[in-house]
């Protein structure tokens, strides 16, 4: 299990868990799944030599620009939009859609766990802690389906590329 | 996924395809052959102007709105079973906004209070919730539905 989200599960077994407790360990969830896709792009677009451009190609990724990109895989329309687009084959998984989904969650519970300190919704807790911890587990174990094929290689380059293909 | 109609009901408050605004619907006119079929007259909210016989098919409901009354009126058709320890009608549905400024809806219910938290319990209400998000999402196309348990809290822990 990745360091963050093993961090985020240790967080929230520690009963009584604090609202801090709660709110790491959504941000490590995020986090978790956030360098789970970040690393897999830097591998699949930059060689493991020179040391440090690897580390360098997965810093320049946008969080909200990750999530935005992973938009198009959501649906089987979007995907198909794409491949008309730019005229790469690709199908549309149930796997990538539930990763962008859910990458898309995390993203936006991720900001209420590190910037909200009002939450006037109520939500901060073990439920939503543990629904989140769940919810990057899922991206996990989909990402684990999925990583070797044609479609996961599209998505990651997608990410990284997504804004450029329209010229 | 179950599979229902919501027909409109007098006083709903619904857009329309083709009209700028806000409508009240004043009178509906089921298709007596069809469910699902219909007409409605429609008031344009703060006037007396009147649009007759619109098609159900084109009026517009907020999504939120829709939830509502999937959770009001068809909860049971959902086929979900609910935790005993949540509180019955606590469920509240609001639209707004993820932080990046894409549409949400969030629907949050209470779960009784008193009995001590553990991971096992919120385990099992994130089942509830995980599967209730699943079955609303297809009423809320484009928008990022969240389906969040709330604990009671008191006055005290709630300001400190």
């Amino acid at each position: 299990m990745p360091l963050a989200e093993d961090h985020s599960e240790k967080l929230i077994s520690s009963q009584p868990a604090s609202h801090v407790d709660c709110r790491r360990a959504v941000s490590a969830a995020y986090y978790a799944a956030f360098h789970l896709i970040s690393a897999a792009i830097a591998r699949q677009v930059s060689p493991p030599e020179p040391i440090g451009l690897r580390g360098r190609s997965q810093r320049a990724l946008e969080h909200s620009a990750m999530k935005s990109a992973m938009s198009r895989f959501l649906t089987t329309e979007s995907v198909g939009k794409l491949v008309e687009q730019i005229r790469v084959p690709c199908v549309f998984s149930q796997d990538i859609a539930m990763i962008a989904k859910t990458f898309g969650e995390l993203q936006d519970e991720r900001h209420l766990a590190d910037y909200d300190v009002v939450d006037f919704e109520g939500k901060v807790g073990l439920p939503w802690a543990s629904n989140n911890l769940d919810k990057a587990k899922l991206v996990f174990t989909a990402w684990g389906r999925v990583q070797s094929s044609d479609e996961a290689r599209l998505f990651l380059a997608s990410i990284m590329f997504g804004n450029k293909w329209a010229k | 996924m179950a599979k229902f109609m919501l027909d409109p009901v007098e006083g709903e408050k619904v857009g329309a395809v083709g009209h700028y605004g806000t409508f009240t619907v004043l009178q509906i006119y089921p298709d007596k052959s069809v469910p699902g079929l219909g007409s409605a007259d429609l008031e344009l909210v703060g006037t007396e102007f009147v649009v007759p016989r619109v098609p159900w098919s084109a009026l517009i409901r907020p999504p939120e709105a829709v939830i509502q009354r999937v959770l009001d009126e068809k909860f049971a058709s959902l086929g979900i079973e609910v935790p005993t320890d949540v509180q019955p009608d606590s469920f509240t549905v609001r639209a707004g906004e993820t932080y990046d400024g894409d549409p949400k809806i969030s629907i949050s219910f209470t779960i009784m209070p008193g009995v001590p938290m553990t991971l096992e319990r919120a385990r099992e209400l994130n089942q509830f919730s995980s599967r209730l998000q699943e079955r609303l999402e297809p009423f809320a196309p484009n928008c990022m539905v969240s389906v969040f348990a709330k604990e009671q809290r008191e006055l005290l822990s709630a300001a400190s």
